[in-house]
């Protein structure tokens, strides 16, 4: 049996002098799970997967990915080669002047040729159906189509293991439909931190759900 | 874009603009006669002319620029000595003033254009590309970069900002009001610009940046480049023939 891919024992966090917004959090995510988190708002779902991801550090407890602890910044590079996270924002997600750039940039920096990351950067793009946006300037799309890209980028670097944060916002029922069917057909361990419930419904067995610090 | 087409400047190799701009400006600011940067200057001018440079967009730049000069020329005229060549009631403008400023002028323009004509009409993660397959230290082109995606960061937010308070009522005029929100509205803008600059930076970690610039594109020299740099290169033969013919 492989470890679980995420494992988190009494992760503890708060905003510089503000209350804790994960008050010790044990979470277990086991290779090739679904699941669903939910939780009202400003209750740290965003921020529980900022941690996992390393983006920020907590105060206390301990984040144990793929097996090993997780501590140092060079951890959690190796992390985020096969780990990719959905921002709820896609703003924050995306940074490059043109769509091509943008989804390019992960299998880039993961080493690809830039002939190989531009092909996988096409194949990412045709797959959640925005084949011909190539060359559009990324911070003049529309929200839906933000969040498509944003998607786009991680799927082109091939992750075992994805962390989408409200990933049906802004779509309208046809992308939301695609989105599914794309989420559905991807062998990678998910979760999916949502608001929408038909939506975890339809791709998760396992809830969860944030309050108070804990995950329940 | 990056589509090459029959235009000469996109269809010009990065690296190639590189060069000629880099080597323009050399040759104007190394050149010792007037006649001699004439041709600095006329390069960028037919390139332009040919590419249908959009030079009205530079029209604004340019004022600004002559208008320094003739700033400086007025400040620095009077006392160049030498042989004179009118005298305005007390003050006497000699042949060498006259030529020093006509070459400030010219050498200045030349700068601008080369530079206007060549690197401003190329998206930045190309000027990037050119730069780092040119031999320019990672980290520079690194740092590079990150400011002028960071002059992005800040035009977006300035852009949000001022939709922001326009849809809640806000019309600049000339009150202490406006001053006011102007006020805190750069406050606002240099922090918020700061922290979306961190979610940025968290974006990119994610997708595997460890702080250093790679080309997303491959680059491709035609031989229309070679052709290119060829002709900078008789620019600056001529200059120096100009310079030095007996
Ligand atoms: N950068 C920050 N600095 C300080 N406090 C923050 C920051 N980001 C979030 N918070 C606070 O942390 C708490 C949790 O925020 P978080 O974004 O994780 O909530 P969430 O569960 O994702 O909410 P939502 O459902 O609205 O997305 C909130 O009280 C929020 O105000
Ligand atoms: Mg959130």
């Amino acid at each position: 049996m492989s470890a679980p891919v995420i494992e988190v024992r009494g992760l503890t966090f708060a905003y510089g002098d503000g209350p804790p917004v994960l008050d010790a959090l044990d979470w277990v995510v086991p290779a090739g799970a679904r699941v669903g988190v939910t939780g009202p708002n400003a209750s740290g779902k965003s921020t529980l997967l900022h941690l996992i991801m390393g983006l920020r550090a907590a105060q206390q407890g301990s984040i144990i990915l793929y097996g090993r602890h997780r501590v140092t910044e060079g951890d959690f590079y190796e992390v985020r080669a096969r780990m990719g996270l959905l921002f709820q924002d896609s703003d924050d997600q995306l940074f490059c002047p043109t769509v091509l750039d943008d989804v390019a940039f992960g299998p880039l920096h993961l080493g690809a040729s830039p002939d190989a990351a531009q092909e996988a950067a096409r194949e990412a793009l045709a797959a959640v159906g925005l084949a011909g946006y190539e060359e559009r300037i990324t911070s003049r799309l529309s929200a839906g189509e933000k969040k498509c890209v944003a998607l786009a980028t991680n799927l082109a670097m091939q992750p075992d293991t994805l962390l989408l944060d409200e990933p049906t916002s802004y779509l309208d029922d046809r992308s939301r439909d695609r989105l599914l069917s794309v989420l559905k057909e991807l062998p990678a361990t998910l979760v999916i931190v949502s608001h929408d419930r038909a939506f975890l419904d339809a791709l998760t067995r396992t809830r969860y759900h944030l309050e108070d610090g804990r995950l329940r | 874009m990056n589509a090459r087409g029959r235009d000469p400047l996109q269809s010009m190799d990065p690296r190639a603009r590189v060069i000629c701009a880099a080597g323009l400006c050399l040759v104007a600011a190394l050149a010792q006669a007037p006649v001699s940067v004439v041709p600095a200057l006329l390069t960028p001018l037919v390139v332009g002319l040919s590419a249908r440079f959009p030079f009205q967009r530079l029209l604004w730049t340019g004022l600004r620029l002559n208008g320094l000069f003739a700033l400086m020329a007025l400040s620095t005229l009077p006392f160049v000595p030498g042989p004179t060549w009118q005298t305005f009631g007390p003050i006497s403008v000699t042949y060498p003033g006259l030529s020093l400023v006509g070459m400030m002028v010219l050498k200045g323009n030349a700068l601008v254009l080369s530079c206007a004509i060549f690197l401003s009409t190329m998206e930045s993660p190309n000027l990037g590309h050119a730069l780092a397959r040119l031999g320019v230290p990672a980290k520079f082109v690194a740092l590079m970069m990150s400011v002028i995606r960071y002059i992005d960061v800040l035009q977006e937010e300035h852009g949000r900002m001022r939709l922001a308070m326009r849809a809640r009522g806000f019309r600049p005029r000339l009150n202490w009001l406006t001053l006011q929100t102007h006020a805190l509205g750069v406050g606002a803008l240099f922090l918020r610009s700061l922290e979306r600059a961190e979610r940025v930076a968290a974006a990119m970690k994610c997708r595997g940046h460890q702080g250093l610039y790679l080309a997303t594109r491959t680059l491709h020299w035609r031989r229309r480049d070679t052709a290119w740099i060829m002709l900078l290169v008789a620019v600056t033969a001529g200059m120096l023939w100009l310079e030095w013919k007996p």
